[in-house]
């Protein structure tokens, strides 16, 4: 290190300690509800709001910690002690029978492969466990595993798969089975349900229907709150809506889809062609907002949820040329910035006409994109805004226009039915017309998906509106269409399912195109993937009532027991399948039964090519040709321990995964790279591994924004945790393998961490710090607080 | 709200990182209450609940050398515990169950006071998260923020949204 950088070095120790000094006190106030920068009071009426709000905090204490909550005596600390110092018989027999049974089933090539890594894992770094510790492991092992089955291989799988695969080729399976794929020549509908949606006594149609009147929508929901004021129901469908939500937030979405498997490599690079780096997303070529922005000369950066700030970075020393601050009520999510404008989103929280709910106010939410004019960096003007209905979700940019993605959820406590706006969405002021909502795909729904687009040019005015009326799910956005992917997990059906509706989108307009449903739910957006007009997924499938089978359908829906009961039931239950639809969404290929009682855990499709991650006790990779889509073949398998969360094509031939390790018992390590070698796609290598010692996790896995990656700079950004937050460069030599170019701590591990660079400079912005280092030596050139 | 592990903690960290399993549970029994809970509220059932904490405790067990100060195992565990719930809740695999009305209400005493379990459950995940860890957990949003890496700032704003959201959910009396 040197001396400069020492100093350096020094100085923001003690700024940051400063600051934070500061921020701990602003907090202590804050804590007492008398002070904030963010927050003044500017009436009597306000202070006393905050303190209705502590009253409901005080009141929220005593309920959740006086309900009687029955702590599972595996909990106890006592059981817990022995859970750790293990049971050595149980424990060891209980080991004995996974191994026997694996060894078993692990075809003679698995076989050396397993012992091949496990024994290079157990050479790195594993050797500091005690003795104690892998009792410990085995034993959790067992009885983490008794909701789901234990003990089967990948080795066992391939054969499944491969079987049913075959099945699936011939398409001679009688019409009742399940595995019966579709044949090129039959196109008919019916033939597409059946094999998405075998138990199909709703009636199903691949059309998406428009809402026909407010009464209509009106009924879904009220069905719906039927449904869930008992409390079973609330369970289901809160638990649906609130995990699409998040995995959806935390994916909103980038891939290099359009991209064939040799030209993925140029899906990093156009980033570096303009000497400065973008947001790392979903789909290639469809811009997203994130938290940080840069134009190469300037980092727009969201602070503290209210503030935008934007930094100078033309010159080697920073300089803060401009805040917009915003609104108090103001939740601020993302930031976007094109050709001298600025786009802030952020939600905020009213009631209607400015009344109490007593005097029929009702509670209201509503997302917002806000322009701004950033022409003169240092005086941005606001030039328009646009809001609608619901918290805001996510939003893309494709040829100039914005698709704002809010999800509005219907309040039914506050349910009026000559109240339109309590239950159909609202854009700029005025309900969607009721052609403009469309319907799910079953027959009750709480919820929509509103997509609005907007001109770039024309900001403060609406294009088009759809409200997607679901019972909550998930969007992938390619570059023509939104995919709203809903999972149906109480329906008729025996099995998890995936409902989709794709909605295409040009110059602004949007239309419904078609609907299907198939087997599974998607673990991400990666796991979904549009590529020459055709649809493919990659689905987790489970029973639908989760691992409590006989809780499944409960609503009198026996018509499921004899689906489940089905020999193609086996195949489907608690395993893996791949699908490929057409621009239709009807069936092209299948691949069932795969990876039995693993799960998804990333996926990537790259042209013609796909791969994906399962998991369980070991990580097999698999790789799949698609280049026939009605003839989806699996060319390779690996497997390796761990696995991993993100996969991301790196360069010719590569494909880098990043995600945990894991021992035989399935229990994750630290943080584990890995180099996968793809160049032949039927012979799979993992080339290069590397273990982060003592971090457990990544922000990777949870959102893929957070990521830096440059196959031409030769970057791996990301940020783990360990003994506090660090942010990680890595860079990657076929022969040498991955290198640790920076490790940075970051002290107050306030915010969200991101790594973005411009020309040769790389900027970490650590909540309200950035600093800044050189991209070749890594050694610091300047840092500022904001 | 910090209840546990003064200078005897310390020595329990001690322990715990030579492989002392007594120390571990020692360490554990000041928390686990409010540990389960706090899942049990985030999963909304017993199993998954069950199964983020005793996972959280094996990880914590093995890890248990990052932990530099025994001052620190509450919140570490507590981050371990909702890195389990995140991660649970979005991998699907297990987030789905369903639970039949008997198990909720034994479980919950769902009686008198589910509507304040219905208000909690109309957050979003992470509007939860952050009124679980402020009210159950007994933290400030200071520290909210670092085991959620989130500014403190934003953390009291979201969790005001929250509550706000909750109060007129409830009904409680009080104008706006």
């Amino acid at each position: 290190m040197s001396e400069q950088e020492k100093k350096t070095l020094e100085a923001l120790d003690i700024t940051k300690s400063e600051n934070e000094k500061n921020k701990e006190e602003k907090n202590n106030y804050l804590e007492e509800g008398q002070f904030s920068e963010t927050k003044k009071y500017d009436s009597m009426e306000e202070k006393k709001n905050d303190t209705d709000i502590d009253e409901i905090e005080n009141s929220l204490q005593n309920d959740l910690k006086n309900a009687y909550i029955e702590i599972p005596d595996s909990l106890k600390p006592e059981n817990i002690e022995k859970m750790l110092a293990g049971d050595t018989a149980e424990a060891s027999s209980n080991a004995d029978i996974s191994e026997t049974e694996s060894d078993a089933n692990v075809n003679a090539s698995a076989t050396i492969m397993d012992e091949q890594t496990t024994e290079e894992k157990q050479e790195s770094g594993k050797k500091k466990r005690t003795f104690q510790w892998k009792k410990a492991h085995a034993y959790a092992a067992i009885a983490a595993s008794l909701c789901i089955i234990l003990g089967i291989t990948a080795a066992i799988n391939y054969s499944d798969l491969t079987g049913n695969q075959n099945m699936a080729n011939n398409a001679a399976n009688n019409s009742g089975s399940d595995a019966s794929g579709k044949t090129s020549s039959s196109k008919n509908k019916s033939d597409a349900q059946d094999s998405t949606g075998k138990s199909s006594d709703v009636e199903e149609t691949s059309k998406i229907a428009s809402a026909e009147d407010y009464d209509q929508v009106y009924s879904y929901i009220k069905t719906e709150s039927e449904d869930t004021s008992d409390s079973v129901g609330l369970y289901q469908n809160e638990t649906a809506a609130d995990t699409s939500q998040e995995s959806s937030a935390a994916n909103t979405s980038s891939a290099e889809g359009s991209a064939s498997a040799k030209s993925t490599v140029t899906a990093d690079t156009a980033a570096s062609d303009a000497g400065y780096s973008d947001t790392n997303v979903r789909e290639e070529g469809v811009g997203e907002a994130d938290i940080v922005k840069t134009d190469g000369k300037y980092l727009y950066i969201l602070q503290n949820n209210s503030e935008v700030r934007i930094v100078d970075i033309q010159q080697s020393e920073m300089q803060d040329v401009a805040s917009i601050e915003l609104e108090q009520n103001y939740t601020t999510s993302e930031i976007y910035v094109q050709d001298n404008k600025l786009f802030i989103f952020f939600t905020t929280t009213n009631t209607s006409e400015d009344k109490s709910i007593y005097d029929g106010g009702v509670y209201r939410e509503s997302a917002t994109v806000k322009t701004y004019d950033i022409t003169d960096r240092s005086a941005p003007k606001e030039i328009g805004s646009v809001s609608q209905s619901g918290s805001y979700y996510s939003m893309r940019v494709v040829d100039g226009y914005i698709y704002l993605l809010s999800q509005f959820y219907v309040n039914t406590w506050q349910l009026q039915k000559d109240d339109l706006e309590s239950y159909i969405p609202y854009v700029q002021g005025k309900a969607i017309p009721i052609a403009n909502i469309y319907m799910p795909p079953y027959s009750q729904a709480n919820q929509y998906m509103v997509v609005t687009s907007i001109d770039m040019n024309d900001p403060e005015n609406v294009v088009d509106s759809k409200g997607i009326f679901s019972q909550g799910g998930t969007c992938y956005v390619s570059s023509s269409h939104i995919y709203m992917c809903d999972s149906v997990y109480a329906d008729n059906a025996s099995y998890t399912r995936t409902s989709i509706r794709k909605i295409s989108f040009k110059d602004g307009k949007l239309s419904g195109v078609a609907q299907t449903k198939v087997w599974g739910t998607l673990n991400d957006s990666f796991s979904i993937d549009e590529y020459k007009g055709n649809l493919r997924l990659v689905t987790t499938v489970n029973a639908s009532g989760g691992f409590i089978p006989w809780l499944a359908g409960s609503n009198a829906r026996s018509t499921d027991t004899s689906a489940a009961s089905t020999d193609n039931g086996s195949i489907l239950q608690d395993s893996n399948a791949l699908y490929i639809l057409d621009e239709d969404l009807e069936l092209l290929g299948k691949i069932e039964g795969l990876a039995k009682d693993e799960t998804v855990y990333s996926a990537r499709f790259m042209g013609d090519s796909g791969y994906f991650v399962t998991f369980r006790q070991t990580d097999p990779l698999f790789s799949v040709d698609l280049s026939d889509p009605e003839n989806p073949k699996i060319l390779d398998y690996l497997k390796i321990p761990g696995f991993s969360e993100y996969l991301h094509p790196y360069g010719d031939g590569q494909l880098l995964g990043i995600g945990m390790d894991a021992d035989d018992n399935g229990i994750t390590g630290g943080v584990k790279l890995s180099m996968f070698d793809i160049s032949d796609p039927s012979n799979v290598a993992e080339a290069q591994t590397s273990l982060i010692d003592h971090v457990y996790s990544t922000d990777v896995g949870y959102n893929y924004k957070s990521v830096l990656i440059d196959t031409e700079k030769n970057l791996i950004g990301f940020s783990a945790y360990g003994d506090a937050q660090h942010y990680y460069i890595y860079g990657y030599d076929k022969d040498s393998g991955f290198t640790c170019l920076l490790d940075r701590k970051v002290n107050g591990s306030y915010g969200t961490l991101r790594g973005v660079y411009s020309g040769n400079t790389l900027y970490i912005i650590e909540g309200n710090a950035i600093e800044a280092f050189d991209l070749e030596t890594f050694e610091k050139i300047d840092d500022i607080v904001l | 709200m910090h209840t546990c592990e003064k200078n005897t903690g310390d020595e329990l960290v001690k322990r715990a990182r030579g492989g002392d399993t007594k120390a571990f549970a020692k360490l554990y029994e000041g928390i686990y209450v409010d540990l389960y809970r706090f899942a049990f509220y985030m999963m909304r059932n017993a199993h998954d609940a069950e199964d983020v904490v005793s996972e959280a405790v094996i990880s914590a067990f093995e890890h248990i050398s990052n932990l530099k100060k025994a001052s620190a195992f509450r919140s570490w565990m507590f981050t371990i515990v909702s890195n389990g719930c995140k991660k649970r809740l979005l991998s699907k695999e297990c987030s789905q169950v369903e639970l039949k009305e008997t198990d909720l209400s034994a479980e919950l005493n769902l009686e008198e006071e589910h509507d304040v379990h219905k208000a909690l459950w109309s957050l979003t995940q992470e509007e939860r998260m952050i009124v679980l860890m402020l009210v159950l957990g007994g933290y400030n949003s200071r520290e909210v923020g670092e085991i959620l890496e989130m500014n403190p700032i934003t953390v009291r704003s979201k969790q005001k949204r929250a509550l706000e959201k909750m109060r007129l959910l409830l009904g409680e009396e009080g104008g706006v």
